[in-house]
């Protein structure tokens, strides 16, 4: 996709996380794969923390966008077999770091736009990590190949969607809604709804990835993709600034902590596990609605690691992080980093002269 | 100069995986030219790039949701 579409795409994507604000979602957090997954996880009562309880249509709207493009485009593909049981584990870890930064690298770059000094410690923590990757990828890391799979396997993950969409839309007895908390802050079902389903849209058509940024930088001197993520940026910032949004600061942040070194390592964890996966969250939900069954287990992994986080007070909240998150915090590191070195492998068979390469 | 194209397999690989595969290839010297297979729309489009960056032409050819991919060096 050309430059200016992904400029587009980017500059849409930040205007569109900070109107779902103005519309009543929770402050600086318009769009967020991590803390809309752990909402999901609340509202299906895989956890009970009741601030943090609601099934939201955005992510429903990212699968389902996707999903609807994807095929339009004919690039609807099912694949899977890529080291899928690893997948779903880096998805978890990557769920517990965003949890204890309290955002995914989209809401990072959302909360740097409205003066969150905070989440610029977390960008620094996010490119440590993605540099972590980049050193094992260099090693020669790979989760091996996907593989084509009959259709019916990639209509689970927008099942699923649609799923979501009607148990919020029923509100059957055994769905949670919170009362208080960044749960109970939402914009109308249908604004989310076509929000969600403009980004996924948008995401799928323009590759945006908020990991792929630096690490094509970092790998291959690419730029290409940070043109979209300093968009989204931008985008967010200009309307921040309309809005009166815009707030310079480390402390007195909304859902945020100003624990430094647990927004870098927080971040870090991200960075490493979403360059070990090949995506940032946001673009694991949305290859999952585009036929990748292992981007569809990252995503599962991601829901069963927020539900985890807060049945077990592994979450932080705005006074900072618990001693139990900041242990599942040195696990999740240990487990990436022994993962990186686990599936690292030399290329010295790749390419070969004359004949299909790579075995692997 | 070898007269067969230098053929790399990069179908179902996770990003940025195909990408640095051409690269390295790209970056060994061996050849002017490379064809190469994938059945990403997004290795597609990055290993084009990449390789119009580095001074290749690039030729593709959908076969069913494959790409035929041929970077030619360009003469300088």
């Amino acid at each position: 996709m050309s430059k200016r579409f992904l400029v587009g795409s980017g500059l849409l994507l930040g205007l569109l996380g900070v109107l779902l604000v103005r519309f009543g979602n929770p402050a600086n957090m318009g769009i967020c794969v991590a803390c809309f997954v752990r909402d999901i996880a609340g509202g299906l009562g895989l956890h009970r923390a009741a601030a943090v309880q609601y099934l939201r249509p955005e992510i429903s709207g990212f699968i389902l966008g996707s999903f609807l493009i994807a095929l339009f485009a004919r690039e609807f593909k099912v694949r899977g077999g890529s080291s899928p049981l690893p997948r779903f584990f880096i998805g978890f870890a990557i769920m517990l770091g965003a949890l204890i930064f309290l955002g995914c690298p989209l809401r990072m770059l959302l909360r740097l736009a409205a003066g969150d000094l905070n989440a610029l410690i977390g960008l620094f923590g996010f490119i440590s990590g993605t540099g972590a990757g980049v050193f094992f990828l260099r090693r020669g890391f790979s989760l091996g190949r996907a593989y084509p799979q009959s259709a019916a396997n990639g209509l689970f993950i927008p099942a699923i969607a649609l799923g979501l969409l009607l148990l919020v839309s029923l509100a059957p007895v055994f769905i949670f809604f919170s009362e208080s908390g960044p749960g109970s802050f939402r914009a109308p079902f249908m604004i989310s709804l076509a929000a969600g389903l403009l980004a996924g849209i948008t995401v799928q058509r323009s590759r945006l990835c908020q990991v792929g940024c630096f690490r094509d930088l970092m790998l291959l001197g690419d730029p290409h993709l940070l043109n979209g993520s300093v968009a989204i940026l931008a985008g967010a910032f200009a309307l921040n600034l309309v809005f009166g949004y815009v707030n310079i600061g480390f402390s007195g942040q909304p859902v945020a902590h100003t624990a430094a070194q647990w927004n870098f390592i927080g971040l870090a964890i991200v960075g490493l596990g979403a360059t070990l996966l090949g995506g940032c969250p946001l673009r694991q939900t949305v290859m999952a609605g585009e036929g990748d069954t292992d981007a569809g287990l990252a995503f599962l992994g991601m829901t069963a690691g927020a539900a985890f986080a807060h049945n077990f007070g592994l979450a932080a909240g705005p006074t900072g992080v618990p001693v139990a998150g900041q242990a599942a915090a040195f696990f999740s590191v240990i487990f990436l980093l022994g993962l990186g070195f686990a599936f690292s492998a030399s290329q010295s068979n790749i390419p070969i002269k004359g004949g299909i390469a790579s075995e692997r | 100069m070898s007269d067969r194209p230098f053929h790399l397999d990069v179908r179902g690989l996770s990003c940025p995986e195909p990408v640095l595969r051409v690269k390295k290839a790209l970056d060994s010297g061996l050849d002017r030219q490379l064809s190469v297979l994938t059945d990403s729309h997004i290795a597609l489009e990055n290993i084009s790039r990449l390789a119009r960056y580095a001074g290749f032409t690039v030729k593709s050819e959908d076969q069913d949701g494959q790409y035929c991919l041929l970077l030619c060096k360009l003469d300088t």
